[in-house]
């Protein structure tokens, strides 16, 4: 069926109110398709028909009540006309609410799907919005993908406002930005861009803007929606995710900017670099050398995660003569009876690890005792016993799969690099995971975060900036000169003035 | 390719240490028809001293020149002569890569002899040499840097698990032969010096100090030769000057602490240097051929290039003429002199006349800085 040209919504067109409130009424259940959760209430202010309309769950009841309605009506205006009521309840019966003036369609329902109640008088070209949000949400807890042994406990929740509250309580400084953005051409999802004047590179907000501007969407549900926008796409994201306020001030005083999504506890962090994935906060609150050990030991971890199934394949394979005798016996000894060559082991075993990660975040909770034990028991002990797979080849999927988890920013690219180390290490030996590893690299040093090397400062190396790479120096040296990310070498983006 | 942006002149020099790298780490004295390996050792502090007068075309081109290319010189020099200096050094480029990669075979097939195919290798190493000119030159000198930590703590282990073999009797007289094998090491180093065709090609791309980090680079380069040789000497005694791969010898009998076999390390080390090398090289391949013929044709020359290497490789191995033909000096040596010396030494010439013929022409400078 031919359709026939698109009338535009009143919202799309930017729609004016007009003075008869029986005719905005019928602009704006059209607009809402009647749905339920529209609400419009209509009383009258003397002989002046009115309505407040509001979203069913977005907003105070009470507060509409006693706050908006009670004294609109206990108000002396019963002799003025329709225009000149909502100006004095503007001016002087709810001036100290929180409200603002609205002159078109959008406006109104902008406002009102963010929690506002809009005030419509008949005779009045405007309507009036108050700030009556009273909806239900998550209470602040402690982040649980991001948990900190001597940090705050707070995490981010899905409220913008109160996230943005959080870092504002931690970084009281009139140079600390919050912009506003829209994203998202159904769901209208604020985003706020945090930075802080004087520090970051103008250059950079003003890229990450045009990024979130170009970015075509119908609706934007979480942070990870808009990540894609924000980085060039390689093996490692350049955009960073924290859940923590702590975090966040960190990277924004570094010349960082956040973005903070409405509706998500995770925050967007860009430019972010390759070495910061190994950085955590616990590792600026601990002691010096402790936290350079644990750095250490992510960068073991992440080494182990990715390359040894592949080398334990590759040397097995191709390379015997690599392992001391010993070993090399006890794993021929235990490979002897498996039917299995290496290769197909190590990479079904890892599906099956994957398979059971998966299963184990999925399930419901009372389930997941009952997965562990299928998981340990079936295939672990059994499969041993059955002879269907080596122990030394579940062993080192086993380590693998612990390792991966020290470095839990990275897990994606792990999972994936591992199976790709496996195949290569099955098929060309030790050779192929050194070209493997060479691919990486070019991966990595290939990709730039806003014009900052997404390698630095490894390489282009600076050694002054080993200080928060191969050690975490003491504060005393951290703090005199704070590490500026455009100042990274290999940068072609300079910092901003203050005004 | 993603990226237009320049390199830093510590990038420039890394990726040439390794290029170096791979060279030092393959000597061998019977490649020059002599028996005692650390007369090469002298070859090398001639070879310094070589190279810092040997660079001198290329450096009063880029003076002169500092935005311009050999390429972009040369077709102001010369120019539609210019347009064959870019297939030349596409060409030389191809030759060396060739080369390297043939001479990498031979080494796998001779010494290792492993289970994987060597033609499969060979393959996986372009394969992952076109990924890293495809990325382009930012990416490829990061990489370097990478490599270039790798490549230092592989070496300093494995000279250091060797420290403990030295024997001072392994030592024998410098010169005792008489220097013809000195000169002949210089020869060798100097006709496998592909840097000398890399570099006019990527100074415009290049900031920072040159002089003084030129300076270091040879002297580093020169002294890490020097001791790399002494402790192979020391260590392999005359087997050094007999064995071909000595410095791969050495690698096979060092032992560090449960670590058996270092062999392992050196083929990483020459591997991960041949892959950056190639990776550079086809770059430029694409570089050159696109400055004429346009980006397509740049794609496409790099992409058969590689193509033709890896058949090239394998078909050099398949009879002992052909790889005696090429692994002679004396075939490779014109060509590194007459692409990576000579020429830049022309083209200035060349680009010198041009520019006095223009004197008169009130906007040749402009003309000259826009490369036209």
């Amino acid at each position: 069926m031919q359709q026939g040209p698109k009338i535009p919504s009143a919202r799309e067109s930017g729609k004016l109110f007009s003075k008869s409130l029986l005719e905005n009424m019928v602009v704006f259940r059209r607009e809402f398709h009647d749905s339920i959760d529209f609400v419009q209430r209509e009383f009258t202010i003397g002989d002046t028909p009115a309505a407040i309309l509001s979203i069913e769950g977005l907003i105070d009841k009470r507060l509409i009540a006693q706050g908006i309605l009670k004294p609109i009506l206990d108000a002396p205006i019963l002799q003025l006309d329709g225009d000149s009521k909502l100006r004095y309840i503007r001016d002087h019966a709810l001036a100290t609410s929180d409200q603002m003036q609205v002159e078109n369609f959008p406006d109104a329902m902008d406002k009102l799907m963010s929690g506002f109640a809009v005030l419509a008088v008949d005779g009045c070209d405007f309507m009036i919005a108050f700030g009556v949000q009273g909806f239900s949400f998550r209470g602040i807890q402690e982040p649980s993908n991001e948990k900190a042994q001597r940090g705050s406990r707070e995490g981010f929740i899905e409220v913008l406002q109160i996230n943005i509250s959080m870092v504002r309580r931690r970084m009281k400084s009139p140079n600390l930005m919050f912009e506003r953005m829209i994203i998202g051409k159904e769901s209208q999802t604020a985003v706020a861009l945090c930075y802080l004047r004087g520090v970051v590179s103008p250059e950079i907000v003003q890229r990450i803007r045009t990024a979130l501007r170009n970015a075509e969407l119908e609706s934007v549900l979480a942070a990870g929606y808009l990540i894609p926008f924000l980085e060039q796409g390689g093996i490692f994201s350049s955009v960073g995710i924290s859940e923590r306020p702590d975090t966040v001030c960190g990277k924004v005083s570094e010349g960082r900017v956040a973005i903070l999504v409405d509706g998500t506890p995770n925050v967007l962090i860009v430019p972010y670099l390759f070495v910061e994935n190994f950085q955590s906060f616990d590792d600026y609150v601990n002691r010096p050398f402790y936290a350079a050990f644990t750095r250490w030991v992510k960068y073991l971890s992440f080494f182990i995660a990715i390359f040894l199934p592949g080398i334990f394949v590759a040397v097995g394979t191709f390379h015997p003569e690599l392992l001391p005798e010993t070993l090399l016996l006890k794993i021929s000894e235990s490979e002897a009876t498996t039917p299995f060559p290496l290769m197909a082991e190590a990479v079904v075993l890892h599906f099956m690890y994957e398979i059971m990660r998966e299963a184990g975040l999925r399930v419901p909770e009372n389930l997941s005792h009952a997965v562990s034990i299928v998981g340990a028991l079936v295939i672990g002990e059994t499969a041993v016993n059955a002879g269907l797979i080596g122990g030394p080849t579940l062993l080192v999927i086993a380590m693998t799969a612990i390792a991966g988890y020290v470095v839990p920013k990275l897990y994606e690219p792990i999972a994936i690099l591992r199976i790709l180390f496996i195949v290569v290490g099955g098929v060309l030996g030790i050779w192929g995971i050194l070209l493997c590893f060479g691919a990486v690299l070019l991966n990595i040093s290939a990709e730039s975060a806003y014009k900052v090397p997404f390698s630095a400062p490894i390489s282009p190396f600076r050694l002054r900036d080993m200080r928060d790479v191969i050690i975490r120096a003491s504060w005393k040296r951290l703090g005199k000169r704070p590490e500026n990310v455009q100042e990274m070498p290999g940068s072609e983006v300079k910092r901003g003035r203050k005004r | 390719m993603r990226e237009t942006g320049k390199i830093s002149a510590n990038q420039l020099f890394t990726i040439a240490f390794l290029m170096r790298i791979v060279i030092a780490i393959t000597i061998d004295s019977r490649l020059v028809g002599g028996n005692n390996l650390l007369d090469l050792a002298v070859s090398g502090v001639l070879f310094l001293v070589l190279n810092l007068i040997l660079i001198l075309p290329t450096w009063f081109l880029h003076k002169k020149y500092p935005d311009l290319d050999i390429i972009d010189a040369a077709q102001f020099g010369l120019g539609k002569l210019g347009i064959a200096v870019a297939i030349v050094y596409a060409l030389y480029l191809l030759l060396m890569n060739g080369y390297s990669l043939s001479f990498f075979q031979l080494f796998m097939e001779n010494e290792v002899n492993p289970q994987t195919p060597v033609w499969m290798i060979s393959a996986a190493i372009l394969i992952t040499a076109c990924y890293g000119a495809f990325l382009g030159l930012e990416a490829i000198a990061r990489t370097g840097g990478f490599i270039f930590l790798a490549v230092c703590a592989g070496m300093l282990f494995l000279l250091v698990s060797l420290l403990p073999e030295i024997k001072g009797e392994n030592f024998v007289p410098l010169l005792y032969n008489g220097p013809e094998l000195t000169f002949q090491g210089v020869l060798l180093l100097l006709s496998r010096s592909a840097f000398y065709c890399v570099i006019p090609l990527l100074l415009p791309r290049t900031t920072g100090t040159m002089r003084l980090k030129y300076l270091i680079w040879n002297v580093s380069l020169s002294l890490f030769f020097i001791v790399m040789l002494l402790v192979v000497c020391g260590s392999l005694g005359p087997m050094a000057s007999l064995g071909i791969f000595p410095v791969y010898t050495a690698a096979a009998l060092a032992q560090a602490g449960p670590f058996q076999r270092l062999d392992a390390v050196y083929i990483g080390i020459w591997m991960m240097g041949l892959f950056l090398t190639l990776s550079l090289d086809l770059y430029l391949i694409s570089f050159s051929i696109q400055k004429v013929f346009g980006k397509k044709a740049g794609k496409i020359c790099m992409l058969s290039g590689a193509g033709l290497l890896v058949f090239a490789s394998n078909a050099i191995l398949l009879t002992t003429e052909m790889q005696r033909m090429l692994f002679r000096v004396e075939v490779i040596l014109p060509f590194t002199v007459l692409v990576g010396i000579l020429l830049p030494g022309i083209v200035l010439i060349a680009a010198n006349r041009k520019e006095a013929r223009n004197q008169r022409e009130p906007d040749h400078r402009k003309e000259i800085q826009n490369g036209k």
